[in-house]
């Protein structure tokens, strides 16, 4: 019992991290059919992100199966307690939320806007981009680390678990290589600064300003054909609406000669079963303005 | 180069920042524009990454600089990058203490050293104020000013070295002087200049390239030509040459062919 205390003193938000894996993954029970569950509502999706942002985070608390469960468990309580100890638990949480923030939007920026995605390992892979950062900011310079066999092998170990993404279609790398950046990227520049705290200044105001104008568009992903979609059925200005659906159309098939009696047809093609009307606008069903929102 | 990598890194992070919000006052503007902009630099994007790993690819197999340059930047690179900052820091603790020609040279060389020449320049200057008849830091403004390409302003520098030790730095500030002067326009000095080192310290490839340089400035292409092939043979068995004279083997090289004859 004073073990457990101790450990709650010394990494209390690893613990608190891993309860949330397994409670929501008991919560949300993704193995029901039926009604949509917690586990619909916390999963991300590029297309669900822009009026849920939350799922940017949430995404990192669930899993899709048992195993996955286990295995990004496995991966948590192993690389957890040395990174707690070593940053801090606020700073080790901060890392955590950051880390699956940049999965998240690595996510939302190169999926298909359907794709979804959920699991953990995005920010368990900035846990390894943050003990890397913390290595790199102890030596005599930024790659001396890389003469000892630790800090290599977890290079290594790195390098494996990419390969095992590639190899496997399932697995998401683009959350992974997002997550590992993140996770670096604030470990070392924000929560390490090392000796030149003053030079890296312009750095941190760089990059948070990258996080700002990235997390912007994927709130508003102006190039993106669901959003652009949804923002012609929101529309009342017919000319505007006509403009946005053949922006959307444009950027679903990737080509720039779309002419107005081309995008009808192809609205026809693209959302045959039109569940929403325009706001101001009666019912028109040659007009394929009701296009599904997709959550 | 380490700052050009800097300011590289930054300006990538700004570009990052700020195209989502430029993205987005177009599409305010007209969505299709934005739609379209994104298409076509997506597609420029995904051109000239194709174009670009064609023509590195031809240009590694037939244009011998180009390899040796990269080779050169990954040793430079790698150099900048894994130098001791921490010498740097205390060298500036201990000149907080006490002033000397002494501390400021060091300060100078080991910024020079960790990529910051401006800085370096600084210390440098007080190091000569400090004391008028020192050579090395003389020697160090040179060397700097003839990195940065400021070529008018390292000559009187390296002139004042050699004149007081001709063979000052192992022959490299005689070495300097020549390719100073040379690039200042005075092509028969430097060829004096670049003879003369060669007498007192023998060849290497970058002494042989640019005194085949200053061969030909002159007129002289037999010469150079002899000068050339010194510099472009291959290196002996076992013997790897270093990053620097590779690059200047490899431009050798491209002479040589200019001149008719095979590397």
């Amino acid at each position: 019992m004073r073990d457990l205390r101790n450990l709650v003193d010394e990494i209390p938000v690893t613990l608190l991290v891993a309860l949330a894996y397994v409670s929501a993954a008991m919560l949300s029970d993704p193995g029901r059919s039926g009604e949509p569950t917690w586990h619909d509502h916390g999963l991300l999706t590029p297309m669900a992100a822009v009026d849920e942002p939350w799922r940017l985070l949430t995404h990192a608390f669930l899993h899709a199966n048992l195993l996955h469960l286990l295995f990004n468990l496995h991966t948590l309580i192993w690389l957890g307690p040395p990174l707690e100890r070593s940053l801090g638990s606020v700073r080790f949480a901060l890392v955590y939320l950051v880390a699956a923030l940049g999965g998240g939007i690595a996510v939302c920026l190169l999926y298909d806007p359907r794709q979804p995605v959920v699991g953990g390992s995005g920010a368990l892979f900035g846990m390894f981009g943050a003990l890397i950062a913390r290595n790199m900011r102890a030596g005599r310079h930024a790659f001396a680390c890389f003469d000892y066999a630790g800090p290599r092998q977890l290079l290594s170990l790195i390098g494996v678990n990419l390969l095992i993404g590639f190899l496997i279609p399932v697995i998401s790398n683009t959350a992974h290589i997002g997550g590992l950046l993140a996770g670096w990227l604030c470990t070392f520049v924000f929560l390490d600064p090392g000796r030149s705290a003053a030079a890296i200044r312009r750095w941190r105001i760089a990059t948070a300003a990258m996080f700002a104008g990235l997390l912007f568009s994927v709130l508003m992903p102006v190039t993106r054909w669901d959003w652009l979609w949804n923002q012609a059925i929101d529309t009342r200005d017919a000319a505007r609406a006509q403009e946005l659906r053949r922006a959307a159309v444009m950027s679903f098939f990737h080509r720039q000669d779309v002419g107005d009696a081309e995008v009808e047809r192809m609205v026809d093609v693209l959302f045959p079963q039109p569940d929403r009307t325009p706001a101001g606008e009666e019912p028109a069903a040659d007009e394929g303005a009701g296009a599904p929102r997709g959550k | 180069m380490l700052a050009t990598l800097r300011h590289l890194g930054l300006g990538l992070l700004w570009t990052l920042a700020i195209v989502p919000v430029a993205m987005w006052l177009l599409h305010l503007q007209s969505p299709t524009a934005a739609v379209a902009t994104h298409l076509w630099v997506a597609h420029a994007l995904r051109t000239s990454a194709l174009a670009g790993a064609v023509t590195l690819a031809v240009g590694l197999l037939l244009f011998p600089p180009l390899p040796a340059g990269l080779r050169l930047l990954m040793a430079s690179t790698r150099k900048l990058a894994t130098g001791d900052r921490s010498r740097l820091a205390r060298a500036h603790a201990d000149l907080q203490q006490l002033e000397t020609a002494q501390r400021h040279l060091d300060y100078g060389r080991l910024a020079a050293q960790a990529g910051q020449p401006a800085l370096a320049l600084q210390h440098l200057r007080r190091a000569v104020e400090l004391d008028a008849g020192a050579i090395a830091p003389r020697y160090e403004i040179g060397e700097l000013l003839h990195d940065q390409r400021a070529y008018a302003q390292a000559l009187p520098w390296l002139l004042q070295v050699v004149q007081q030790d001709p063979g000052h730095a192992f022959g490299e500030a005689l070495l300097r002087l020549g390719r100073v002067t040379f690039l200042c326009g005075d092509h028969r000095g430097a060829l004096a200049v670049l003879q003369q080192h060669e007498r007192a310290h023998g060849g290497n490839r970058r002494s042989q390239y640019w005194l085949a340089q200053a061969h030909d400035a002159v007129g002289d292409r037999a010469a150079a030509r002899a000068v050339l092939v010194q510099a472009a043979a291959p290196p002996p068995p076992r013997q790897r040459l270093t990053a620097e004279e590779n690059w200047y083997r490899a431009w050798a090289r491209v002479a040589l062919w200019r001149h008719g004859g095979a590397a």
